[in-house]
């Protein structure tokens, strides 16, 4: 999150391409460091916009009764806000740390594919645009749910599914291109002696999730495209008259679905992996250990689908199978758990801001981790599904998970980034002020889940009500809680304190021995890795 | 692929990145192979009880005498399918192998000429397999002319090798006006 | 889309609601069947050893965080790898697991035990209702919302009569009625999108999919009132579509299924009447306004604007106001239409009640046509199809459960008739008990009341036609006779139907047939 000043201050010194200035830089800009700036704040902005449609449903739920929206917008908004937190925030965060840190923490001077890169992140603002702009239209937005189960979202759609479909592929162009992109840059551009065992896990996770990109979004790009057909050229993949079954769409949405969710979650692993050991002033426990763990997870995430469907009728073995499957999933995990935990061990800790963050996310993302274990359990997911505890789960996962892990990660990085010492004083405002209302907003949804409150309603019995009560003021805190981190950047991009080449002395990586803020140009000349 | 390898890092990007593509292609491609797939898996799984849509062989494997099995008939119109559409029997018993014929009766009363399509489903999914349709109207569309009726076979058996734990068979059939989609 | 006083409205519930609030239960729900114990149980297993794992990660977690802080001065030590410890906590979990995968597979093997029921119930959900159909018993309904909408259309100010609404939301017109203690068999399939039947104290949950079915199944311990809601997003209403199932004992359930017999006899008899009663514009108008209200305005809007383009506006548009469009009207309400939203009311209406929407429809908000429709109209236009609507029977006695058929015809007459006597007794009968309907000529009042002469029932199949007249026609009103006339009279009534108005097939059907 760096500005045109901070960079312009320091190209000169080593590099003398023609940069230009102004709108036109960021417009042509093939500079890693500059579009991991363009994502990082593209995702910031998505994220409030998300946000704020979080808040809107929190307010309808507010009480029971309908008074703000009408049920049909209800469903927009909870559809809009899923996709944008998906799409919009947590993944191209993702993309924008790795623009910003891959490259200077295998000692490569660029990503491989410049321009692409360019392009990977400039069609996603018109993906989102129309998006966007489908809820202005007299059809309204997509209203069936960021899942779009068909045949609500073909034969039963509002019109919207057109605009639908093609802004998913474009997110789903610009996540591939962004992929490919992860993938030759670490395979082909590491410094010499950097093999891959010596990366950085950061670098594994990402290496892992690129290829998990390039395996389901084009899949998912096939499941929009038969949905399309299926909506507006009379094909009948989804549809029963013509021979097609809507249980075939959930069975081809989740096969990308369930490794979707592990794209999410894999990069916080590798971020928490780098943060944690910072921190405890100790090397990352079981390194080798790791990196098998995220493998296997990654390798299981194919294998899994199902179990977000165990209600459609499968028969006794497929439910068995996906079970089983599953639970095997929480091994991994769970080691991976244990390594951060054996890492902390016996270190000597201090807790700044980015080290809150992620040791929120090991408990957080753990107790997400425990919901899902229970979920994993076919009889007993047939009380839990598409109710409010899964909405928990989901959201310990994503957002105490991948959100948390990617403002640590932003914490960690702001002086390397802007060259300043962020404020640590309104960084512990902004971790306070969330952890707290987002377990306000998060846990008793579990409880609301319990008691039998479905998913997707505006409107809900009046036993629920105290809860959601609850629920919806957590919801405005935590909403309110984010803007502390736009003030806190904007703060630390316009000053603060000069920030040393490393400023966190138990660090390690290259990407510390660059000076703060980053040159425009680094390692253009490899290191060496001994 | 460290840097004193023999070929120069452009050359490897652009062998990595067309691997890349290719894969990204074959995926996209994977995902409408996922339909036919599915069908198999279907198949095999008996999942969400679709039947064979073609004809099943004449059963040689002989009649088994000591069980029998009520296989029930649900027929059902299709929202706006203004058709009328019902077995000429609730349920029926036979044993497995045996074979059995029953109609349906079907009555266009959408004041229009148009074309339907019958849809199968089995419950439980599992039996679905064993379930062997010789003659079926659900192989065909069925056009029927405004005020026309017509009964329509179904001739089947239960497979000699149905589950032991399976007594209770029931076949659903929803009836689609697929008049317009048929025109085009 | 507009809050007129959002200030008012927090502040107000923020103060108040506590005190209005029922009791959320924390837990899942126990349930009454074995299998939502068993389920229960496991849920509280899987929770337990959850918590115990997470107090004892978290708990070496913090003890690390407080004992191995810096400012504690605290030295880092150096181990950052240990294979044996790795495998160790690979091991463990992996044994925690099969822990848990052991009693969930059991549970999950009878869950999906659905053989050797004892009733079949077919449920299917359309856009935002429930349908229940009793298999072997002609008995279905509609089952939908009963909270009237003024108590959650908040829009126009904040609503507090639902506060003293014990079941808010919870509530269907017309709940599905189950006996206790026995193995009841649900198919649940869709007529439109996907649905999801749920009722927690069962522990059932099944997505009903358009055009495939499902099987789930419940044996309930105990008499009572559950209830539960559509679980998968359905569209617009999906929050407005609750599941109630009332469970009672087994002699109360057979009182019921007879209540629901004599009810569905006059409910056909009033259909009969309505088709030669004309209404006069205002009966129809205040009628159909009542009925737009509770089907209609949902979706179309009480202005008849709709919400375009998925709901389209009535008002003006040229289906409601062309006079040339009148059939077309009648069968869109009463069909449906396929591919969108707009299902068919042929089933859930009464003719008049048909009658009455339409007209009301024609001349509401400005679309001045002036035309009255009457329930002959529709019946004429569109209704058979379906073959909902009216069946007169005659005589049908008020006690007439299906079970007593067996007991009673062991005493009857079984002996053979000629065909001239079958001729002249079936000729009364047919008088007394069919006429009223498929008309004294045989010609029927089509298309609710399909002709017998000619008719491929009564050309076909004898046993068909005996099994229709036994039985009844699943999906139409025909009843089954089995327990109104005695194997004799039946045999009687096939053979003139099988003769009478140049219906000459020749058969003669006897009172053994009939019994088998």
């Amino acid at each position: 999150m760096t500005t045109a000043t901070d960079t312009l201050d320091h190209h000169d010194d080593d590099h003398h391409d023609h940069k230009m200035t102004g709108i036109k830089r960021w417009l042509y800009t093939t500079n890693h460091k500059d579009i991991g700036t363009l994502y990082l704040w593209f995702s910031f902005i998505m994220l409030l916009t998300g946000g704020a449609m979080a808040m809107v449903i929190r307010a309808e739920l507010f009480q029971p009764g309908l008074q703000i929206v009408e049920p049909d917008f209800f469903n927009q908004m909870t559809t809009v806000h899923g996709l944008i937190m998906v799409f919009g925030a947590i993944m191209p965060a993702f993309t924008g740390l790795a623009n910003w840190m891959l490259p200077m923490m295998i000692g490569a001077p660029d990503m491989a594919l410049p321009r692409l890169n360019n392009w990977s992140f400039w069609i996603l603002p018109f993906a989102f645009s129309i998006l966007l702009a489908s809820l202005f239209m007299e059809s309204g937005g997509p209203n069936f749910g960021w899942t779009f189960y068909a045949p609500l979202s073909t034969t039963y759609s509002n019109g919207s599914t057109a605009f639908f479909v093609f802004a998913v592929h474009i997110m789903g162009i610009s996540s591939i291109m962004g992929a490919i992109n992860i993938v030759v840059t670490i395979m082909n551009l590491r410094a010499p002696g950097m093999t891959y065992m010596k990366m950085p896990l950061f670098v594994w996770t990402f290496f892992i999730t690129a290829y998990l990109l390039i395996a389901v979004m084009p899949v998912l790009a096939g499941t929009v495209t038969m949905v399309l057909t299926d909506t507006y050229f009379g094909t009948s993949f989804f549809n029963a008259a013509g021979g097609g079954d809507p249980v075939m769409f959930q069975h081809i949405f989740w096969f990308f679905g369930h490794p979707e969710v592990y794209i999410m979650i894999l990069p916080a692993f590798g971020i928490v992996s780098t943060i944690i050991p910072a921190f405890a002033r100790k090397q990352l426990f079981g390194y080798s250990s790791m990196v098998y763990a995220t493998s296997s997870i990654a390798f299981l995430s194919f294998i899994v689908w199902a179990h977000h469907m165990f209600t459609t009728g499968m028969p006794l073995a497929g439910e068995l199978f996906f079970m089983y499957c599953t639970m095997l999933i929480a091994v991994p995990t769970g080691v991976k758990v244990f390594n951060w935990v054996a890492t902390m061990w016996q270190g000597s800790m201090t807790f700044e801001t980015p080290m809150l963050f992620s040791v929120a996310f090991v408990i957080l993302f753990t107790i997400g981790g425990f919901s899902g274990l229970m979920l994993a359990m076919t009889p007993v997911d047939f009380q839990y599904h598409d109710t409010y505890f899964v909405v928990a789960h989901f959201h310990y996962v994503l957002v105490t998970g991948s959100l948390f892990s990617i403002y640590a990660g932003a914490y960690y990085w702001l002086p390397k980034w802007t060259g300043h010492m962020y404020s640590e004083k309104l960084g512990k405002w902004h971790f306070w002020c969330s952890i707290i209302s987002v377990n306000l907003l998060f846990f008793p949804m579990h409880f609301l889940g319990l008691a039998g409150m479905p998913r997707r309603i505006p409107d809900y019995a009046l036993q629920f009500a105290d809860f959601n009560k609850w629920v919806s003021i957590g919801g405005f805190a935590f909403g309110l809680s984010q803007l502390i981190f736009l003030v806190l950047v904007i703060k630390c991009i316009k000053g603060g304190e000069k920030a040393p080449a490393k400023p966190w002395d138990g660090a390690e990586g290259l990407e510390w021995e660059v000076p703060s803020p980053a040159p425009y140009h680094t390692f253009s000349t490899p290191p060496e890795i001994k | 692929m460290d840097k004193d390898n023999a070929k120069p890092v452009d050359e490897q990007v652009k062998k990595g990145v067309t691997k890349l593509v290719v894969t990204v292609f074959a995926m996209f491609a994977f995902g409408f192979a996922l339909v036919p797939l599915y069908d198999v898996f279907c198949d095999i799984t008996g999942l969400n009880g679709k039947t064979a849509t073609t004809a099943a062989t004449v059963n040689a494997d002989g009649i088994d005498t000591s069980r029998i099995i009520k296989v029930q008939f649900i027929s059902r119109t299709a929202q706006g399918a203004a058709w009328q559409f019902t077995p000429e029997m609730n349920s029926i018993e036979v044993h497995p192998g045996e074979m059995k014929f029953v109609k349906f009766y079907a009555k266009n009363e959408s004041g229009r000429d148009g074309v339907a399509q019958a849809v199968p489903s089995v419950s439980p999914g599992l039996a679905a397999s064993y379930f062997q349709k010789i003659e079926c109207f659900c192989f065909n569309q069925q056009p029927l002319k405004s005020t026309e009726d017509v009964w329509m076979p179904l001739q089947f058996y239960v497979d000699i090798d149905l589950p032991e734990e399976i007594n209770e068979l029931t076949l659903s059939y929803t009836l689609y006006d697929i008049t317009d989609s048929a025109k085009s | 889309m507009k809050r007129r006083n959002l200030g008012w409205l927090v502040l107000g519930s923020l103060l108040s609601s506590s005190a209005w609030a029922k009791d959320m239960p924390l837990n899942m729900t126990q349930g009454v069947t074995d299998v939502s114990q068993s389920v229960y149980d496991l849920h509280m297993l899987v929770m337990w050893i959850c918590t115990v794992i997470g107090i004892v990660v978290f708990g070496a977690m913090f003890w690390s965080m407080i004992f191995h802080r810096k400012s504690k001065g605290a030295k880092a030590a150096t181990f950052h790898e240990s294979t044996k410890v790795e495998i160790l906590w690979t091991a463990i979990p992996i044994l925690i697991l099969i822990g848990m995968a052991w009693p969930a597979t059991t549970t999950l093997i009878n869950m999906e035990d659905n053989a050797n029921s004892d009733i079949t119930i077919q449920v299917t959900g359309s856009q935002w209702k429930w349908h229940y159909k009793y298999f072997d018993q002609g008995i279905e309904f509609y089952s939908v919302l009963a909270t009237p909408s003024s108590q959650f259309d908040n829009r126009d100010g904040i609503k507090e009569d639902k506060w003293s609404n014990p079941n808010y939301l919870l509530e269907v017109d017309k709940p599905l009625v189950i006996p206790v203690n026995r193995k009841v068999r649900f198919l649940i399939t869709s007529d439109d999108v996907i649905h999801s039947w749920w009722v927690p104290a069962f522990a059932v949950k099944q997505d009903a999919n358009p055009g495939f079915i499902n099987e789930a199944w419940t044996k309930v311990n105990e008499a009572g009132i559950y209830r539960g809601q559509c679980a998968e997003l359905c569209g617009k209403d999906h929050g407005y579509m609750p599941v109630v199932v009332d469970v009672r004992s087994e002699a109360d359930y057979e009182l019921w299924l007879n209540e629901q017999k004599i009810a569905k006899t006059k409910a056909a008899e009033a259909e009969a009447q309505s088709l030669t009663a004309t209404m006069s514009m205002d009966e129809l108008m205040s009628l159909g306004e009542n009925i737009y209200t509770a089907h209609c305005a949902a979706c179309h809007q009480a202005t008849g604007q709709g919400l375009p383009p998925a709901f389209p506006a009535l008002k003006g548009s040229p289906l409601a106001t062309n006079a040339d469009q009148l059939d077309e009207h009648i069968n869109v309400v009463f069909h449906g239409r396929s591919g969108t939203g707009m299902q068919g009311y042929g089933k859930q209406l009464t003719l008049k009640e048909l009658a009455a929407v339409i007209t009301y429809e024609r001349n509401a908000w400005g679309n001045n046509t002036g035309q009255a429709v009457q329930a002959a109209d529709v019946n004429a236009t569109a209704a058979g199809a379906a073959g909902a609507t009216a069946q007169p029977a005659v005589e049908i006695s008020e006690s007439a459960p299906t079970d007593a058929t067996p007991a009673a015809a062991a005493e009857v007459d079984m002996g053979d008739l000629s065909m001239d006597e079958l001729m002249a007794k079936g000729e009364q009968v047919y008088g007394t008990a069919c006429a009223a309907c498929h008309q004294a000529s045989g010609a029927g009042m089509p298309p609710a009341f399909p002709a017998l002469k000619g008719s491929p029932v009564a050309l076909g199949d004898v046993n068909v036609h005996i099994d229709m007249v036994a039985n009844g026609k699943p999906g139409t009103a025909m009843m089954g006779f089995a327990a109104q006339l005695s194997p004799q009279e039946m045999a009687a009534v096939i053979t003139y139907e099988r003769n009478a108005w140049g219906n000459n097939t020749g058969d003669t059907v006897q009172a053994s047939n009939v019994a088998k």
